[in-house]
């Protein structure tokens, strides 16, 4: 058998509209059969073909993917640490009812996720905007904002702004100039969120670049004719950028809001992997690593990695659910 | 696709089947769990992991080699590793079935581990502890079996910089009389009148310290029988102190606490000129030194005398555990053995792991000490004949003391919570940890 032949069966198979599944089922005359179970046997042997290509990935899935997620689930009802533990039943779910830390990770996480994605997107919209118009040199602006995003999540960035908003950091040096005293801004209690929002929203380059491409995709000729009606700036902004970058948008914010929730490094980093001062920068994730790694209580630490599953899932659901509301399928009409 | 042989796809799932199966198996040889005993007879290949700075790593690697030099047929690896990192991979390995063979551990966490049937018993396998001082050993036990055997010995102590201390136009304190007030006035007056900030405040989270203070008082932070052994007033007192200290100017406003606090020994007031005095263990004075750059006087903690008892204790820096999953039990008490009693092994690690518990050895390397290790050992020597009883260990949970410490001392500070409920909340949650 040849690649030719597979060419030409595979079109037939289409065509012909045949049923799926088993060739055998069908009674048919011989020839037809012989036929059949030689397609059968093509089908069978790309499945396996394109199996056997997937598998590096499949086994990754398998083993450090769905493996680990089957035994944290297990290992949710357990009180297992340091190597052993006993079935407990659904004891760590009910005891989130009653742990003001876990309580306080979860607001800590909500404000995160809740001040920081709506300004971060607001951050890449409106660069993307100024970015579309086609200045020269554009290619390398784009580069430039895009940079923060590949550094934003790394240890080194972490430990820089931890310094920056430091106490005697670049920002209290620039405040200085105007005669103002700033705070240890990292280490203090009322602060520190707000520098883990700066940096975050800093980070605005990948939703940038989506945008862009959004934006790529307005036709100029709806612009056109908005111009000749007479539509201003802000105008054309509202009624033609704005509904039209919608499913974008609400791509971004699906998955800006999946990202922020899962935010582990910079907060770990710059409270030196406590959460503090005071537990105001401990998020659901360093909860969790902390109850598992410091607490050695990995049973907990696998149900609130299993709550901060479900709140993630629960919001991105809401997002699909509010999503017939306000996004707009420029082909749905 | 060219392909004639119609066993082609059988081969290739065969072959499939066996990359499944050879990631797998190590997953499925996780899951099964012997809980026996650790193997007598071994491979003679043992992990050998601590904690420590540079200098410990380097003359730990030459005592390793000393010993394979007389051990044929045993191989170690050793993972030297920094505090914080160590204990997240050690959970992680001992977790996953994968325990080093050798380990250090802290008077923190030993309990832990042993309660969690993690580390072998080490009294019957061959270990010569006969030099090992008594109390010390007894600070390695639990339920009559000892899981750890202590390295050396440690005192708290309160590091001046003396230099600071003229600089400030005043006179080192008698810290054989002074009390905690007389320490306030001490460092608020230090404050007040010099360029450094009297002290760093980065102790008082310190559950080591208030222990100190309530053995003043003739309380403990833990009872014999695991409870916690203290009064609210006592720790009431604790926290108001920290609060008129820091209203006074005494200690930095809260935020740089904090930042020092995160910012680790190196970067600490004290090592970078900055700070005039800080509470830290004997073991810790050679590394400030070497930082700052100058010489430190060690006083004692304040109250010693002036309460019902004296607090102060020693402590014991760190110990040697083994891992009841060791693949060999005799090789890894061989390296025990080794370490702790070998004229090789103490001639290179003298006092950095604390004044070493082996009596024997600690008389023969005493005179050989270098100056900023002998400053610790003569420390210790002198307030040996003062200290009363130490204290008891330390209940399973512990561990965690530290933490929550540092938690409500950092939401006591910035203003947020009274005394009371600080101590409270210290109280609640330490009780929960300790099952108490």
């Amino acid at each position: 058998m040849t690649d030719n032949d597979v060419a030409v069966v595979r079109p037939k198979q289409r065509s012909s509209g045949a049923p799926p599944g088993p060739a055998a089922s069908a009674p048919s005359p011989s020839p037809e059969r012989a036929r059949r179970r030689t397609r059968a046997s093509i089908r069978t042997r790309e499945r396996w073909a394109a199996l056997s290509f997937l598998s590096p990935w499949l086994i990754g899935l398998l083993a450090i993917t769905i493996g680990p997620m089957i035994a944290s689930f297990y290992l949710s009802f357990t009180d297992y640490s340091l190597g052993y533990g006993e079935w407990v039943g659904g004891e760590n779910y009910a005891r989130m009812f009653d742990d003001p830390r876990l309580a306080n990770a979860i607001k800590v996480t909500a404000v995160y996720t809740f001040v920081s994605v709506p300004l971060q997107l607001a951050a890449a919209l409106l660069l993307a905007i100024v970015l579309d118009r086609g200045l020269r040199g554009m290619a390398f602006y784009r580069s430039i904002f895009y940079l923060p995003s590949l550094l934003g999540g790394s240890v080194a960035i972490a430990i820089m702004w931890r310094q920056v908003f430091g106490t005697e950091g670049l920002v209290n040096q620039v405040l200085a100039i105007f005669g103002i005293q700033g705070e240890g801004w990292v280490s203090h209690p009322d602060y520190a969120l707000g520098t883990l929002i700066i940096l975050h929203v800093w980070t605005f380059g990948s939703p940038m670049i989506i945008f862009l491409a959004g934006l790529r995709q307005i036709p100029t000729m709806y612009y056109e004719a908005a111009k000749i009606d007479g539509a201003g700036v802000v105008q054309r902004f509202m009624s033609v950028t704005l509904p039209l970058l919608t499913p974008i948008i609400f791509f971004n914010l699906v998955l800006q809001i999946i990202n922020s929730f899962q935010s582990f490094t910079q907060a770990f980093i710059i409270s030196s992997g406590k959460g503090g001062p005071a537990d105001s920068t401990m998020f659901l994730t360093l909860y969790l690593y902390d109850q598992g790694f410091t607490q050695f209580d990995m049973g907990y630490a696998s149900a609130i990695a299993w709550l901060l599953l479900a709140i993630i899932a629960i919001f991105t659901a809401l997002n699909f659910l509010m999503s017939k509301f306000w996004v707009f399928y420029g082909d749905n009409d | 696709m060219q392909s004639s042989n119609p066993s082609g796809v059988s081969r290739r799932t065969l072959a499939k089947a066996g990359i499944f199966g050879a990631a797998t198996a190590p997953l499925l040889a996780a899951c099964g769990n012997d809980g026996g005993g650790g193997a007598a007879e071994g491979d003679g290949e043992l992990d050998f992991w601590w904690w420590g700075s540079d200098p410990r790593h380097e003359y730990t690697q030459k005592i390793v080699d000393a010993f394979l030099a007389q051990n044929d047929g045993v191989t170690i690896k050793p993972s030297p590793n920094e505090f914080d990192a160590y204990w997240d991979a050690l959970n992680v390995s001992v977790s996953g079935n994968n325990a080093p063979d050798v380990l250090q551990q802290d008077e923190r966490y030993l309990r832990d581990y042993a309660d969690k049937n993690a580390l072998l018993a080490l009294d019957d396998i061959g270990i010569d502890l006969s030099n090992i001082e008594e109390s010390t050993l007894k600070t390695g036990q639990l339920d009559g079996k000892t899981y750890g055997i202590g390295t050396g010995v440690n005192a708290m102590a309160l590091l001046v910089n003396p230099a600071l201390v003229e600089a400030a136009g005043m006179a080192m304190p008698d810290d054989t009389t002074w009390s905690w007030a007389d320490f306030s006035q001490f460092i608020t007056d230090l404050s007040a009148q010099g360029d450094a900030i009297g002290n760093s405040a980065i102790s008082f989270s310190n559950e080591s310290l208030f222990n100190i203070f309530a053995r003043q008082k003739g309380e403990s932070l833990y009872t014999a029988d695991g409870k916690l052994g203290f009064t609210e007033a006592t720790m009431n007192e604790w926290w108001q102190m920290v609060l008129d200290l820091r209203d006074s100017g005494a200690i930095p406003e809260p935020s740089k606490i904090v930042e020092a606090f995160s910012a680790g020994q190196d970067q600490a007031p004290l090592a970078t000129g900055t700070g005039v005095t800080e509470f830290y263990w004997t073991n810790q004075i050679g590394a400030i030194q070497k930082v700052l750059g100058g010489d430190l006087v060690l006083l004692r903690v304040p109250g010693e005398s002036t309460g019902v008892q004296p607090g102060l204790y020693l402590k014991s820096a760190m110990y040697w555990s083994i891992s009841r999953t060791t693949s060999d039990q005799a090789a890894a008490a061989k390296l025990v053995d080794f370490l702790l009693n070998s004229d090789e092994s103490l001639d290179l690690m003298l006092g950095d792991r604390g004044v070493p518990s082996n009596t024997a050895q600690r008389e023969r390397i005493l005179p050989n000490l270098p100056p900023d290790q002998k400053l610790g050992a003569d420390f210790i020597a002198t307030i040996t004949p003062e200290l009363a009883e130490g204290p008891p260990v330390p209940p399973v949970g512990s561990g965690s003391a530290a933490d929550i410490m540092l938690g409500v001392f950092e939401t006591m500070i910035f203003g947020d919570v009274s005394v009371e409920d600080s101590t409270k909340s210290f109280m609640d949650q330490l009780n929960a940890e300790i099952g108490a």
